[in-house]
C-alpha cells in the first residue's frame, strides 16, 4: 500500500520578491513539486472554487496547504482565509498565514477564522527560509491530513 | 328691702369679665342683703355664704362692700386669695388698701371711688396690684353705688378679678406679634400674602424692591400680573394642587415682571393659610432675587456645555489621529519590511548562487548590504513595538515576576553561557500587562548581558526591595558591565538615543524607550545608576 500523495501547495502572495524568496525556500526543500501561485486574493477564490479564470477546474483537486499573504489587492487574505474556512469542502485545508505584519489585530483575526498557523517573515533571509520549509514539511509531509468526506 | 340697682357695666368686654362681673353684682346685693338680716337668719346667711365663697373661688373674682361714712369694710375669701393677705388681719380698711395698688393706680382707683360716692356713678379699671408679699398682678377693679330707696348712697359694692395670668399671655403674644411685624417689614427676603383671587394684601419693603412695585401700587394688582406670562401656567398648575392639599408648600424658580417690564428671576416659597374650617384663605409668597445666582448658573451651564463640546471635538480629533498612527504603522508593518526582505533574501541568493565568482570585497560588501537590511529590519520592529506601547490598551493581570524572569533569561539563553554568573533574588509578584512587562524584562536583561559580554565572569543580578510595607516594590537589574557616565543619564531613556557606539554594542536605541514607556504605563518610575566600566543598575517600580 502507498500511501505518498501528490504536494500541491496553493502560494497566494502578491509580492514578486517575496514569491520568489518563498519558491527559492520551498525549492531547497525539495518541497517544490506543484505549486499554484495566485497573485491575489480573488485569483486564490476563484482557484479554490472553480470560478472565473479558474472555471471548469476540478475543485475535488484541492491543494494540501495554503499559503497565504495578508496584505492582498482586491480581496484581503482575512476575506479569503474566512471563505476557505466557512466552506466545508475546503475548511479541512491546512492554512497557514504568511505575512510581514505583526498586528496583533491580525494575529487575533486570523486564529479566530480558523488558521493552522501564523508566521511573520523575518527580514532575513535564513530565517524566513527556515519558517517556510518548516512549515511546509510540517503541514505537508508530517500531518495527516483528515479524510474528507466526499 | 332694697332693690338692686341700675345696671350700667361696659358690655364691650370679654364674655368671662361679664360673667363674673354680673356674680359679683348679684353677689354684692346678697352680702349686704345678709349683713342686715344676720340676726334673723343666721343659717342660711353662712351655708350661702360659703357656697358663694366656692363660686367666687372659682371664677377667680372677689368682692366687696365699703361703707365710707363708717369706713367698715367686707371681703369676700377670694379676696384675700388675690391679694395674698392674711383672713385672720380682716378686710384692708380704704386707706390701708392704698398699699395694694402702685401709686399711679391708686391714684385712678381713689379719683373713680370718689366720683362714684359723689355722682353715683360706677368704675371699672385694669389696674396692677402690689400683692401683699411684695408680687405684683393685674386685676380689673369694678365698683358701684349702693342707694336706699330715698336714692341716697349708702355704700359702695365692688368687685377684683385676678387678670395677672391673662394680663401675661396678652403681652407674649403682644411681644411675638411685635417680633412678627419687624422681621416682616425688614426682612431682606420679600415676602407677601394675597388672598385667593391674587390681590395683594400685604407685602413688605424687600417685595417692593424686587418687584418694583410700591406697597400700594401692589394692592391695585394681582400676582397673576406679576408673574411671567410663559410662567404662569405651570404656577397655576402647582396652586392648584397646594389648595386641593395634595401638597402643603411649593418652592419653585420662576420669572417675575418688574413694573418698570424688566424680568427678575425669583426663588420662591409658597404655602396657605387656612381658615378654621380649613377652607384656603390667604396665599403667603416668600422670594429672593435669584437673578444673579441664575444668569451664573446659566454662565456655568453654557461653559460646560461648550467644554463637553470641546472634550468631545478633541476626542475625535484624537481618534482620528490614532487610527491614522495605525494605520500608518500598518503600512510600515508590511510594506517597509518588504523591500528589505527582497534586499537581503536577493543578497544571500547571490552570494550562494554566484559566491565561487565572487572576490573577497565582492563578498564582504554583500555581507555589509545584509547586515544594513537587518538593522533596518530592527528598526522598524522597535518602532512599531514603540507606538503600539501607546496604542494598546493594558490588559493588566497577577504576573509571578519570578517565572517570567526565569522564562525571559532562558529565551536569552543567559543560563547556558559559561562564563555567566545569574544571581536572581525571589521576586514578588507584580500586577500589569503580561506581554508589556515581559517586554521590560527583555530588554533589561538584554542590555545586562550585551554591555557585560566581555567580562569574565558577567554577573546578572536580579532584586526587589521594599521601604516600607505599603509602598511599592523596587525592582532592579544589575550588571558588571560597561557602564555609562551618569552625566549622559537623562539621554538614557530617549528614543534612538545611545550611550555607546554601534560598533562597541550594537543596538537600535529604541530598547529603553520602550521599557519606559511601558514603566510609565503601569504608573510606576523607572532610574538607573551607572560607572563607567563598573556597571549599571537600572530600577523600577510598579503600583501593585
Amino acid at each position: 500500500m502507498t500511501n505518498v500523495e501528490p504536494v500541491e501547495i496553493l502560494l497566494v502572495e502578491d509580492n514578486p520578491e517575496d514569491l520568489e524568496l518563498t519558491i527559492r525556500a520551498l525549492r531547497k526543500a525539495q518541497l517544490a513539486n506543484h505549486i499554484q501561485v495566485t497573485r491575489d486574493g480573488a485569483e486564490a477564490l476563484e482557484f479554490m472554487f472553480g470560478e472565473g479564470r479558474y472555471a471548469g477546474r476540478d475543485i475535488n483537486d484541492l491543494p494540501k496547504l495554503i499559503l497565504l499573504d495578508l496584505k492582498l489587492p482586491m480581496v484581503d487574505g482575512l476575506e479569503v482565509l474566512q471563505r476557505i474556512k466557512a466552506d466545508p469542502r475546503t475548511a479541512a485545508i491546512p492554512t497557514v498565514v504568511l505575512t510581514s505584519s505583526k498586528e496583533q489585530n491580525d494575529v487575533v483575526a486570523s486564529y479566530r477564522l480558523g488558521v493552522n498557523s501564523y508566521i511573520v517573515k523575518p527580514v532575513e533571509f535564513e530565517g524566513f527560509a527556515k519558517a517556510v520549509q518548516d512549515l511546509g514539511l510540517y503541514w505537508l509531509l508530517l500531518n495527516q491530513p483528515p479524510k474528507i468526506e466526499k | 328691702m332694697i332693690a338692686p340697682p341700675p345696671c350700667s357695666y361696659r358690655y364691650g368686654l370679654a364674655t368671662a369679665a361679664l360673667a363674673s362681673a354680673v356674680v359679683a353684682g348679684l353677689l354684692g346685693q346678697r352680702l349686704w342683703e345678709v349683713s342686715r338680716r344676720m340676726k334673723r337668719a343666721e343659717e342660711l346667711q353662712q351655708r350661702e355664704a360659703s357656697l358663694l365663697s366656692e363660686a367666687q373661688r372659682l371664677a377667680g373674682v372677689g368682692s366687696w362692700v365699703w361703707n365710707p361714712a363708717t369706713d367698715e369694710v367686707s371681703w369676700s375669701d377670694e379676696m384675700f386669695r388675690i391679694y395674698r393677705r392674711n383672713p385672720e388681719r380682716g378686710a384692708a380698711r380704704y386707706k390701708e388698701a392704698e398699699k395694694l395698688y402702685p401709686p399711679d393706680a391708686w391714684g385712678m382707683i381713689d379719683a373713680a371711688v370718689e366720683k362714684t360716692f359723689t355722682e353715683g356713678v360706677p368704675y371699672q379699671l385694669d389696674c396692677a396690684m402690689v400683692r401683699e408679699d411684695g408680687s405684683m398682678g393685674w386685676v380689673v377693679s369694678r365698683g358701684e353705688a349702693v342707694k336706699d330707696a330715698s336714692g341716697r348712697i349708702i355704700c359702695l359694692r365692688g368687685t377684683v378679678q385676678d387678670i395677672t395670668e391673662r394680663k401675661q399671655t396678652e403681652d407674649a403674644l403682644r411681644d411675638s406679634e411685635d417680633k412678627f411685624r419687624s422681621a416682616f417689614a425688614k426682612a431682606a427676603i420679600g415676602m407677601a400674602m394675597t388672598d385667593m383671587e391674587g390681590r395683594y394684601v400685604e407685602a413688605n419693603d424687600a417685595y417692593s424692591l424686587i418687584t418694583g412695585y410700591s406697597r400700594e401700587e401692589l394692592t391695585a394688582v394681582t400676582f397673576h400680573e406679576i408673574v411671567h406670562p410663559d410662567d404662569l401656567e405651570s404656577n397655576l398648575a402647582t396652586m392648584k394642587r397646594l389648595m386641593a392639599g395634595e401638597i402643603t408648600d411649593f418652592v419653585m424658580q420662576n420669572r417675575y415682571l418688574r413694573r418698570s417690564g424688566t424680568v427678575v428671576w425669583v426663588r420662591k416659597s409658597v404655602s396657605l393659610v387656612r381658615d378654621q374650617l380649613g377652607s384656603p384663605r390667604r396665599i403667603i409668597a416668600l422670594i429672593e432675587d435669584v437673578t444673579v445666582r441664575k444668569r451664573i448658573e446659566d454662565e456655568i451651564c453654557l461653559l460646560n456645555e461648550e467644554l463637553e463640546q470641546r472634550v468631545q471635538i478633541r476626542t475625535e480629533e484624537l481618534e482620528a489621529a490614532n487610527k491614522e498612527l495605525e494605520a500608518f504603522s500598518y503600512t510600515v508593518s508590511h510594506d517597509l519590511r518588504a523591500p528589505l526582505r527582497a534586499v537581503d533574501g536577493f543578497s544571500k541568493a547571490l552570494l550562494e548562487d554566484c559566491g565561487e565568482s565572487l572576490s573577497e570585497d565582492g563578498r564582504h560588501y554583500i555581507s555589509v548590504i545584509r547586515k544594513g537590511a537587518r538593522n533596518m529590519g530592527a528598526l522598524i520592529d522597535d518602532l512599531l513595538t514603540f507606538s503600539r506601547l501607546s496604542r494598546l490598551p493594558l490588559q493588566k493581570r497577577t504576573i509571578e515576576t519570578n517565572r517570567l524572569v526565569h522564562d525571559v533569561l532562558s529565551e536569552l539563553g543567559a543560563h547556558e553561557e559559561a562564563q555567566t554568573e545569574l544571581r536572581i533574588a525571589d521576586l514578588p509578584p507584580c500586577e500589569g500587562d503580561p506581554a508589556l512587562l515581559k517586554q521590560v524584562w527583555l530588554n533589561l536583561l538584554a542590555n545586562a548581558l550585551k554591555y557585560s559580554r566581555d567580562r569574565s565572569p558577567s554577573v546578572i543580578e536580579v532584586g526587589a526591595t521594599q521601604k516600607n510595607e505599603d509602598e511599592a516594590w523596587v525592582y532592579h537589574v544589575r550588571d558588571n558591565g560597561a557602564g555609562f557616565d551618569m552625566r549622559y543619564a537623562p539621554k538614557l531613556f530617549g528614543v534612538f538615543q545611545r550611550l555607546h557606539r554601534a560598533d562597541e554594542y550594537e543596538g537600535t536605541g529604541v530598547g529603553l524607550a520602550i521599557v519606559q514607556r511601558v514603566i510609565h504605563r503601569h504608573g510606576g518610575r523607572i532610574w538607573a545608576e551607572a560607572q563607567v566600566d563598573k556597571g549599571a543598575t537600572f530600577y523600577f517600580t510598579l503600583t501593585s
